[in-house]
C-alpha cells in the first residue's frame, strides 16, 4: 500500500507527538508492567521471574486495600469539598464585573505560582501541634494539650483543597459564563426565588463544569504525592506514598510497581464510570 | 387609571441618564411599542417594568397598585428575550413549566397548561426535545409559551423577533398579533425595527435620549410625525425647510390648493414640511412644486425608487407603485408635486 | 532482569532520581553521594577544598539520605553517576551485601580498626553512638526527669513531643531494634520491640523520613526528645540549641558513618584518592572537634572535652547489630513497622 504525498503529510505531522507519547508515556507503562511481574529478594535485588505473586499480595493484603480505600477516600473528599467551596466561588465570580473580575481571578489562580512545596509547608506550620492554630486554641485556654491536626485525613483535604480548588473553579466559572444572564432574568420573572434559581438553573446549568472540575480535582488528589507527604507524614498512608517508599526505602520495585498500576486501574475505572454516569444526564443539552 | 402606569421614570447609571423622565400610560389589552435606536433607553425602561432595574424616580403602578418595590419574581410579568432565554437543561415542555412549577401548581393543571400553551404556539410535537435541537424559530415559540403559560399581568417582549430571518419574521409577526389579540394581554413591545412595531401595535412610543418624542396609533405617528426625529424613524421622509427654501418654493400655491398653512410658519426657524416617497407624484411642468433631474432609480419589486436631485434641496426620494416599466431613465428632467393634504407641517422652535 | 531492560530502567530512574548530569567521566572529577547535614560542614568548609586544592580534582557533592543513595544505586547500576558513596551501617552492610561497592586494597583496609570495616569494601571514617536527645530546658519546665532508657520513650507525658525517624531509616531501625532487646527480645526475635513502639507510637508527632527534619522539629520546640547519634547532637548543641544527648543504661547503639567506592565507577582512581583523604588522620582529628566523631583508624587518638566522642574501646562498651541477622530480617521488620507501629 503506497499513500500519495496528500495522505502522508498528516501523518507525518503526528509522528512527534506520537513519538513523545510513546517515548514518555507507554515505554515507561510497558516497563512498569514488567516490573510488576518480577520479584524482589532481600539482599539479592530484584529477580526476573515471571509470577502473579505481587498482584496477589495487592489485592489480597488488608494492608493495601487500606491504602487503596485512604486514597480514594482523599480523592472523593477533595472532590466533594473543593466542589462546595468551588460552586460559590465560580458563581461569585461570574457575578462580578471587570475590572474587579480580573483581579479576583488573579487572586484565585495565584496560588498557582508559589511552589506547591511552599503552599503545604504553610500548612504545616498553621496546623502545627506549636503551630498557629494550637498557639490560638491554647492561649484561649480551649485545650490544654495540642490538638494533633497533622498526619491526619483532614489535613490532606484542607491541603489538597487548597492547592486544587483552582482547578475546581476555572472550569465551573467556564461553564457558567457560557450561559445568558436573561436565562436568570428569565428564571426570576417566572417566579422563582433566589434559592430556586441557583440550585435549578445556574447550577445544573454548571454541569459540565462541575464534571471536568471534579475530576481533575480527583486525579490529581488521588495521584498527589508531596502534599500527603508532608501533611499525612507516615500514618496516614497513600497510595502514592506507598510507591515511593517501595522504590526508595525498601527498593522493593516490582511491588511498588504493582501498587502503581492498581493505584491507575482503579483511578481510571472510577473516573470512567462516573463520566458515563453524569454525562449520560448532560449529553442532550450540553 | 391606565392599566399599566409609568409616572416620571428616570433611571441614570451613575453619570449617564438612560431614562429622563419617562410617563406613559397604557390600557389593559393594549399593545404598545417602544421604538427607538439602541440607547435610546427603550429597554432600561423594560428592564425597571420587568423589575431587573430599579428606577432612579418615578413610579410603575399596575391596576393601581406600585410596584416599584414588588421583587421580580413577585410581579407576574412574563417575558420574552431576544436571544429566547431558554434553560438548555430542560426539554420544552419543563421550560414551559417552569413558572407554574414555581406557582406550585398541581401536576395534572400543570401539565394541561403546558399542552395548551405548547399548542397555541403549535408546537404539542416538540415537547421532549431540548432547546439545543430546535431551530430558531421554535425555540422562540417556546420562549413565548413559556412567558404566557403563567397568565402574566403584563407581556413583555424585548426585541422578540430580531434573530429570525426575514421570512420567518414575518409569520412571527402575524401570529403573535393574533395570539396577543385572542389573550387580550396588555404587552409592551421594545424594538429597533419601525416595521415590527407599526405591524403589531396599538400604539407607538417613539423613544429618543431618555424620552417618548411622540406616542401615537402607527397611522397617526406616520402621517403627522411632530418631529423630525420621528419622521425619519418611522419610514422614510423628505423634509422640507420651509423658511430656508422661501424662494424655492411657491408656497402661497401649496395653501390655495388646501395643503397645510404655512404662512405662520414663514417666519419659523426649523419649521420643516414633511412629504412621505410614496406620496409624491411626478406631474408635468405647470403643477409642479419641485423640478429635478433623477439621480438614481432602483426597482423595489412592488415599487420604483427614485433618488432625485433638486436644486435647493438636494436629493428627494420618490417612490412610485409598479403599475408598468418605468420611462424615467437616470439623468432625465421630472417635476414633483403632491396631495396638499399629504404634507404634514412639523413647527419649528416657535422662533 | 534483562539486559535492555536494565539499561532502560536506568536510564530512566536516572532521569527522575537526579538532575545531575553524568559528566563526572570528565578528568580530574569525582561525584560524592553523602549523607545530608552531620558531615557537610566540616566537608564542606575544609576538607573536600582543601582537596580540590591539594589534587586539582573537582568534587560534586550530591546529598541526601542513607537510602535515597541506596535507590539511586540500585536505579543506575551499569551506568552509575556517584563514585563514592557515604551511609550509614545498615544501608552500607545493604549496599554491599547487594554488590555495589567496589573492593578496596587489604593494605589500606589494615590501617583501620576491624569495627570500622565491612567485608572489603567499606570503610567507616567515624564512630558514634546512637541514643537518646533531649531539650533539657523543656523537661525542666515541665518538670521532667532526664531520659535514662529506650523504654522512656514510652512515658505517657510525652505525649505527642517525640519524633522517631521510620523503619527505613538507619535511626527507626536502631530505635526499633533496641526497644527489643532493652525488652527480652533481639534481632531473632523483634516482637517485643514491635510490642514497646507500639507504646511509643502515641508519644511519636512525626515518623520522619530523614533526620535533617529534627534540627527544626527541635528548634520550634515541636518535639523535646528523639532517638539520635551523637554527633548530630554536638553539631546542633555547638550551634546554641539546648539538646542533651544520653547514652541509655541498656547500652547505647554502636554507630559507624562508612564510605565505600561505588563498583562501575567511571573515575576510580580519583574516588580512591578521595576516600584517603576523608578517612585520613587529617580529616578524622577535624570530624572529632567538629562533630565528636569518634576515629576508626588504628592507634589514632583525639581529644575529648566534650565527653561525647565515641572510641574504640567505649565502642566495645555499646551494643552492636548483626549486620548479618538485620539484613535478613529487615524487610518483615518494615512490613510489620507500616502496619503496625505507623497508624
Amino acid at each position: 500500500m503506497s499513500l500519495s504525498r496528500a495522505q502522508a503529510w498528516p501523518l507525518l505531522m503526528c509522528v512527534p507527538a506520537v513519538a513523545l507519547f510513546a517515548v514518555f508515556f507507554l515505554l515507561p507503562l510497558a516497563l512498569v508492567m514488567m516490573l510488576s511481574a518480577y520479584s524482589f529478594k532481600a539482599g539479592v535485588g530484584i529477580v526476573p521471574d515471571l509470577s502473579w505473586a505481587n498482584y496477589a499480595a495487592v489485592i489480597f493484603d488488608g494492608y493495601y486495600q487500606q491504602l487503596f480505600f485512604n486514597t480514594l477516600f482523599i480523592g472523593v473528599t477533595t472532590a466533594l469539598v473543593t466542589l462546595l467551596l468551588g460552586m460559590p466561588e465560580a458563581y461569585v465570580l461570574y457575578r462580578m464585573r471587570s475590572p474587579w473580575r480580573t483581579i479576583f481571578l488573579l487572586v484565585i489562580l495565584g496560588p498557582l505560582l508559589i511552589s506547591l512545596v511552599v503552599r503545604t509547608l504553610g500548612w504545616l506550620i498553621l496546623l502545627g501541634n506549636q503551630g498557629v492554630l494550637n498557639s490560638a486554641l491554647m492561649a484561649a485556654g480551649v485545650t490544654e494539650d495540642p490538638i494533633r491536626f497533622l498526619y491526619s485525613a483532614p489535613a490532606i483535604v484542607i491541603g489538597l483543597t487548597h492547592v486544587l480548588l483552582p482547578f475546581m473553579v476555572i472550569p465551573i466559572w467556564t461553564s457558567l459564563q457560557k450561559q445568558k444572564s436573561s436565562v436568570v432574568h428569565a428564571a426570576f420573572s417566572l417566579g422563582a426565588s433566589r434559592r430556586q434559581v441557583f440550585f435549578r438553573i445556574i447550577l445544573p446549568t454548571a454541569l459540565p463544569g462541575i464534571l471536568s472540575g471534579t475530576m481533575v480535582v480527583f486525579s490529581l488528589a488521588a495521584s498527589a504525592f508531596a502534599t500527603p507527604a508532608i501533611l499525612g507524614g507516615r500514618r496516614f498512608k497513600v497510595v502514592s506514598t506507598a510507591v515511593y517508599d517501595e522504590f526508595m526505602s525498601t527498593l522493593n520495585w516490582p511491588l511498588g510497581a504493582t501498587i502503581a498500576l492498581f493505584l491507575l486501574i482503579i483511578s481510571l475505572g472510577s473516573l470512567m464510570l462516573y463520566n458515563r454516569l453524569i454525562e449520560r444526564r448532560i449529553q442532550r443539552w450540553a | 387609571m391606565a392599566f399599566l402606569e409609568l409616572d416620571g421614570l428616570v433611571k441614570h447609571f451613575s453619570s449617564f441618564v438612560a431614562v429622563d423622565g419617562l410617563s406613559l400610560s397604557v390600557e389593559r389589552g393594549e399593545f404598545v411599542s417602544l421604538l427607538g435606536p439602541s440607547g435610546c433607553g427603550k429597554t432600561t425602561t423594560l428592564h425597571m417594568i420587568a423589575g431587573f432595574q430599579e428606577p432612579s424616580a418615578g413610579s410603575i403602578s399596575v391596576d393601581g397598585v406600585d410596584i416599584v418595590d414588588v421583587p421580580v419574581n413577585k410581579r407576574d410579568i412574563g417575558i420574552v428575550f431576544q436571544n429566547y432565554a431558554l434553560f438548555p437543561h430542560m426539554t420544552v415542555a419543563d421550560n414551559v413549566g417552569f413558572g407554574l412549577d414555581m406557582r406550585r401548581v398541581p401536576k395534572a393543571t400543570r401539565d394541561a397548561r403546558v399542552r395548551r400553551a405548547l399548542e397555541q404556539v403549535h408546537l404539542e410535537t416538540l415537547a421532549g426535545r431540548y432547546p439545543k435541537e430546535l431551530s430558531g424559530g421554535q425555540q422562540q415559540r417556546v420562549a413565548l409559551a413559556r412567558a404566557l403559560v403563567i397568565e402574566p399581568k403584563i407581556l413583555l417582549l424585548d426585541e422578540p423577533l430580531s434573530n429570525l430571518d426575514a421570512k420567518l419574521r414575518e409569520d412571527m409577526q402575524i401570529e403573535l398579533k393574533l395570539l396577543q389579540r385572542e389573550l387580550g394581554i396588555t404587552t409592551i413591545l421594545v424594538t429597533h425595527d419601525q416595521n415590527e412595531a407599526m405591524a403589531l401595535s396599538d400604539r407607538i412610543a417613539v423613544m429618543h435620549g431618555g424620552r417618548i418624542v411622540q406616542l401615537d396609533a402607527p397611522y397617526q405617528g406616520y402621517e403627522r410625525p411632530e418631529t423630525p426625529f420621528v419622521a425619519g424613524f418611522l419610514g422614510k421622509a423628505n423634509l422640507f425647510d420651509i423658511a430656508a427654501s422661501s424662494g424655492a418654493i411657491d408656497w402661497s400655491r401649496i395653501a390655495q390648493s388646501g395643503g397645510p398653512d404655512v404662512s405662520a410658519a414663514l417666519g419659523e426657524r426649523g419649521a420643516l414640511l414633511c412629504v412621505r416617497p410614496e406620496k409624491m407624484a411626478f406631474c408635468g411642468p405647470e403643477e409642479a412644486y419641485l423640478s429635478g433631474v433623477v439621480a438614481t432609480r432602483i426597482f423595489l419589486g412592488a415599487s420604483w425608487l427614485y433618488q432625485i436631485k433638486v436644486a435647493q434641496f438636494g436629493t428627494v426620494l420618490v417612490a412610485e407603485q409598479n403599475r408598468s416599466a418605468s420611462d424615467k431613465v437616470e439623468g432625465s428632467a421630472v417635476h414633483l408635486r403632491w396631495e396638499p393634504g399629504h404634507a404634514a407641517l412639523i413647527p419649528g422652535d416657535g422662533q | 532482569m534483562t539486559n535492555f531492560g536494565s539499561k532502560l530502567f536506568s536510564a530512566l530512574a536516572a532521569g527522575g532520581l537526579s538532575l545531575v548530569a553524568a559528566q563526572a567521566q570528565a578528568q580530574g572529577k569525582v561525584v560524592l553521594g553523602s549523607t545530608s547535614s552531620t558531615t557537610m560542614s566540616a566537608l564542606n568548609e575544609r576538607i573536600l577544598p582543601a582537596f580540590e586544592k591539594a589534587s586539582s580534582i573537582e568534587v560534586k557533592n550530591v546529598a541526601g539520605a542513607s537510602a535515597h543513595h541506596l535507590a539511586r544505586l540500585q536505579a543506575q547500576q551499569g551506568n552509575q553517576e556517584l563514585d563514592v558513596v557515604m551511609l550509614d551501617d545498615a544501608i552500607m552492610a545493604q549496599a554491599v551485601s547487594l554488590g555495589f561497592c567496589a573492593d578496596l586494597p587489604k593494605a589500606f583496609l589494615d590501617t583501620f580498626v576491624p569495627e570500622a570495616v565491612i567485608g572489603g569494601q567499606a570503610v567507616g571514617f567515624g564512630l558514634n553512638a546512637i541514643g537518646l536527645a533531649y531539650n533539657p530546658k523543656v523537661f525542666e519546665q515541665k518538670p521532667w526527669s532526664a531520659p535514662t532508657s529506650w523504654n522512656d520513650l514510652a512515658r505517657p507525658e510525652f505525649k505527642n513531643r517525640i519524633a522517631v525517624a521510620t523503619i527505613s531509616n538507619g535511626y527507626g531501625l536502631a530505635t526499633l531494634a533496641m526497644l527489643a532487646k532493652a525488652n527480652g527480645g533481639s534481632e531473632d526475635n523483634i516482637e517485643p520491640g514491635i510490642a514497646a513502639m507500639k507504646k511509643v507510637a502515641p508519644n511519636v508527632v512525626a515518623f520522619v523520613d530523614s533526620t535533617s527534619k529534627i534540627p527544626e522539629l527541635f528548634q520550634t520546640g515541636e518535639i523535646a526528645l528523639t532517638v539520635w547519634n551523637n554527633n548530630r547532637v554536638k553539631l546542633l548543641a555547638d550551634t546554641g540549641l539546648p539538646i542533651e544527648f544520653v547514652f541509655p543504661k541498656e547500652g547505647a547503639l554502636a554507630g559507624v558513618s562508612y564510605l565505600c567506592i561505588v563498583k562501575g565507577s567511571k573515575n576510580p582512581e580519583n574516588a580512591r584518592k578521595l576516600i584517603e583523604v576523608m578517612t585520613g588522620t587529617e580529616a578524622q582529628k577535624l570530624y572529632a572537634t567538629a562533630f565528636a566523631g569518634g576515629p576508626t583508624l588504628k592507634g589514632l587518638t583525639v581529644d575529648d572535652p566534650s565527653g561525647l566522642i565515641v572510641d574504640t574501646a567505649r565502642l566495645r562498651t555499646l551494643v552492636e547489630l548483626d549486620a548479618k541477622k538485620v539484613q535478613a530480617n529487615r524487610e518483615e521488620w518494615a512490613r510489620r513497622w507500616a502496619r503496625e507501629v505507623e497508624r
